[in-house]
């Protein structure tokens, strides 16, 4: 009876992960992240809610402040673009032309304030072309020192 | 036996080609090995409930003990890869991506189907008559081999942080998103997990046959 019953609390458990996985997790999921242009439409609205956007860091549009460590950027999906204020470490496949997503809220100077970055990357896997520097956003420890 | 050494063969020469052969990733760099174990891992997890799903439905229809061991034997050994996608996905993700995990819709649906089945392997300790659990285990078999397509839809269906798919697409060719260097590699370490996986298959459908052999030792008396 001992094992019926742990067996049986283990199973409500997994009920209840699945339920609030496929109910919440999955209405979450569904809009993952909003675009600049959707964004700019809800302005109002979603003033100050926790949520997600993503798109294209503008090139040329990345300010980074190493010794402070906040970056500045613009995010776009090439309809309307946000300005992103960032304070933390970036993951090493954040770059200016490359797709991103960033969690946090709006601020009230128009300026999304990100808690979090996190990098996109596609589905393409191709050796580094000879003369080009090989994988300049690689997770190599040190890698940065020997840099010149 | 054959199989498993011929499985340990193919991991040591897919470990080779994956970390010296191959070469790095232009974009990722080093990291991107990873997908050596990861696309392998989570093709072989779908395999292995496409099983489930084949074993449950032949259950159902026929009512033979033999296809209840096949797909209990696909359910654990599912699970057991499903869970290194995980891993191994989370790994990679925390270096590229920069977290270890996001609710996007295709985590949070293999998060699912990982939960559905262990909630089979649960249900099926669970339910003593013997029958019952066969047929809730078959009914709930085939319920969580659905989420499969969504899985493999969802980075079309929705937005999400993981990429869209480099091998199992009608659109492109494998060698247009992986480099064939790159393609040699993971072939091999997909044959090895192949090979890995029905020795695991094997021997748990061994088990589960003389799991019956007990039970109708105990029931009738030896033999």
């Amino acid at each position: 009876m001992g094992r019926t019953k742990r067996f049986l609390i283990g199973g409500v458990i997994i009920l209840a992960a699945l339920s609030y996985l496929i109910y919440g997790g999955m209405r979450e999921a569904i809009v993952y992240f909003r675009t600049p242009a959707e964004l700019k439409a809800q302005e109002q609205s979603s003033k100050g809610k926790s949520l997600r956007l993503g798109g294209m860091v503008v090139a040329g549009s990345l300010q980074k402040d190493l010794k402070n460590l906040t970056y500045r950027f613009q995010i776009t999906d090439g309809v309307a673009s946000i300005p992103v204020y960032f304070h933390g470490v970036p993951p090493d496949l954040f770059s200016e032309g490359k797709g991103a997503v960033v969690e946090g809220k709006m601020g009230a100077d128009g300026v999304f304030l990100a808690t979090t970055i996190m990098a996109k990357h596609a589905e393409e896997y191709s050796p580094p072309q000879t003369g080009e520097p090989s994988y300049p956003h690689s997770f190599v420890p040190g890698r940065d020192e020997k840099k010149p | 036996m054959i199989l498993g050494g011929l499985a340990l063969v193919f991991i040591l020469a897919g470990l080779y080609f994956a970390l010296i052969q191959a070469p790095p990733d232009a974009y990722q760099g080093e990291v991107q090995r990873i997908m050596y174990l990861h696309i392998p891992s989570i093709l072989t997890a779908y395999l292995s409930f496409f099983i489930v799903f084949v074993g449950s439905s032949l259950f159902l229809w026929k009512r033979e003990k033999r296809d209840d061991i096949l797909a209990y034997a696909g359910a654990e050994i599912g699970v057991l890869f499903t869970g290194l996608t995980i891993v191994e996905g989370s790994i990679w993700g925390k270096p590229t991506w920069g977290v270890w995990w996001t609710w996007d819709a295709r985590l949070t649906l293999t998060a699912i189907l990982l939960l559905i089945f262990v909630g089979y392997l649960m249900l099926r300790s669970l339910i003593e008559d013997e029958n019952r659990s066969a047929v809730c285990g078959a009914v709930l078999g085939i319920i969580g081999f659905l989420d499969i397509p969504l899985i493999h839809m969802s980075v079309y269906w929705w937005r999400t942080l993981h990429q869209p798919p480099s091998i199992l697409r009608p659109d492109k060719l494998p060698w247009e998103n992986v480099h064939p260097s790159m393609l040699i590699a993971l072939s091999i370490n997909f044959l090895a997990f192949l090979l890995l996986y029905f020795y695991f298959l094997s021997l748990r459908i061994h088990v589960g046959e003389m799991q019956e052999e007990v039970k109708r030792i105990k029931l009738y008396g030896v033999v």
